[in-house]
């Protein structure tokens, strides 16, 4: 028996064998459902759990906008010079010149908002679902709780992605410190905010139609974030990190010269439109998720 | 939806031991062919208000089973970097077989051979040896031409000669859980 032959013959066990104790047709469409036909009683841990998910997502993304703002402000009015450099004692050198430290700050805020917001979802679904279908109590906080998830995590990397990416916090100087300040001025902290709007109708339409759909946006979204943060990366530290070369081996250096503000703004927005697909994505298949899974309990 | 459903019904019903056959033959398991073929099954129930002309369905489901399969392969690519007795096995589930030893093995050959190749090629091989699909057909299905089908059967017809040259039919054994 020839090559060919072997599995010619194996191919017709295995089909055979495929269509033996095959399920039968009423089996098939007893496990079809379309979200219309979704009973009102499904079990109750499922809504549950989606429901809480979805309030705590979208808490966390309320308080990463209110924290945001707060830093905006204080950046704006009170203290411009984060980023300038610790020159002081404790506790001057935790906080000025530790852009890290703020964004650790606000990512523990989120977590914590999370979880109190977890814990205080799961009561109200407990007291609500007993007068109100509970279907209904999870389809009504989609909306507000997808555009909330989606529009904090973007503007905090949009903020974050300035603070890191655009000013920097070491290879301007103090020559360029002041140039670097350029994009809190109120002009462009007019940008930011419609940006951030931006952010909140781009979420919205992404997770609806786009990303739903074409989960590899996803992945477009991180190479492009991962290109542009290299960008960052290489501005901030100069080329092939010069600075930590002249810091730490006192290398006579040259500083590479800032960039211009065109492309230092467009940078912001690229990352931040990359950042808009990864996390819209990421949420777009969290939700995805909670479907399918509210339609295989039903 | 009820109208819907008997429409699916009707149009299912003379396919439906086929493209449960075709949806376990581009699996590595039985059980997985079955997961596949539910979520195409879902996948097209939901969508039969976009099909117009009935005599389309035959093409139209399998091109959702082949959809849903290519989804399943990309995000299941980890399995590859598992050795194939483990993602082979039908763990799990009773699908004990009335078939005779002999078939067990060679389906099992079957499928460990037709696991290794890319998707397209899988496809593409099991429309046309085990489902008997023409070649034009297969085209219309994948979207391509008709020579990069026949390409296609060709690749994967030499890399499935050059798999059994290397692991002749006695030692792949039988799994534990497919004896009758």
């Amino acid at each position: 028996m020839t090559g060919d032959d072997r599995i010619s013959a194996d191919f017709a066990a295995l089909a055979r064998r495929a269509r033996d104790r095959v399920p039968p047709l009423v089996a098939t469409l007893a496990k079809l459902a379309t979200p219309a036909e979704f009973p009102a009683t499904l079990p109750r841990f499922v809504l549950e759990r989606a429901y809480v998910h979805r309030v705590a997502r979208g808490a966390g993304g309320a308080m990463a906008l209110a924290c945001l703002a707060a830093l905006l402000v204080f950046l704006g009015v009170v203290e411009p010079n984060l980023g300038g450099g610790a020159y002081g004692g404790w506790p001057e050198q935790l906080v000025y010149g530790h852009k890290a430290l703020v964004a650790i700050a606000l990512l523990c805020a989120v977590l914590v908002v999370h979880l109190v917001a977890s814990r205080i979802a799961e009561r109200r679904f407990e007291r609500a679902s007993v007068r109100v279908d509970p279907l209904q109590l999870v389809t009504g906080v989609d909306a507000w709780t997808t555009v909330l998830a989606v529009a904090g995590a973007m503007a905090s990397v949009l903020v974050f992605g300035m603070l890191f990416v655009i000013v920097g916090d070491h290879s301007f100087e103090q020559l360029v410190i002041d140039e670097s300040w350029r994009p809190l001025r109120p002009s462009t902290f007019g940008m930011l905010v419609v940006l951030i709007v931006a952010a909140l109708v781009g979420g919205w339409f992404a997770m609806r139609r786009v990303l739903v759909e074409r989960p590899m946006a996803i992945f477009a979204g991180f190479v492009v974030l991962l290109v542009v943060a290299s960008f960052g990366l290489r501005f901030d530290n100069g080329c092939l990190g010069e600075h930590y070369r002249h810091m730490y081996f006192e290398e006579a250096v040259t500083t590479t010269p800032p960039p211009p503000d065109a492309i230092r703004i467009a940078m912001t927005i690229i990352g931040t439109f990359a950042v808009y697909l990864v996390v819209g994505g990421m949420f777009a298949r969290a939700r995805r998720r909670e479907l399918a899974e509210v339609a295989h309990r039903g | 939806v009820d109208a819907r459903r008997e429409r699916f019904a009707r149009l299912i019903e003379p396919l439906h031991d086929r493209v449960v056959g075709f949806a376990r033959c581009l699996c590595r398991s039985t059980a997985d062919g079955d997961d596949l073929f539910q979520e195409a099954m879902v996948r097209a129930f939901a969508k039969l208000d976009g099909l117009r002309d009935d005599a389309a369905f035959r093409r139209w489901l399998y091109r959702i089973v082949v959809s849903v399969h290519r989804t399943r392969s990309r995000r299941a690519f980890w399995r590859r970097l598992l050795p194939l007795a483990e993602v082979t096995e039908d763990t799990g589930v009773d699908y004990r077989s009335e078939s005779n030893p002999g078939d067990v093995a060679a389906s099992r050959r079957a499928r460990t051979a037709l696991a290794r190749l890319p998707a397209v090629q899988r496809e593409a091989i099991v429309l046309f040896e085990i489902e008997d699909w023409q070649i034009d057909e297969i085209a219309a299905l994948q979207r391509v031409s008709t020579s990069a089908v026949k390409s296609r059967l060709a690749r994967g017809r030499a890399r499935l000669r050059a798999l059994y040259d290397e692991a002749p039919a006695p030692a792949v054994p039988a799994a534990a859980g497919e004896t009758p």
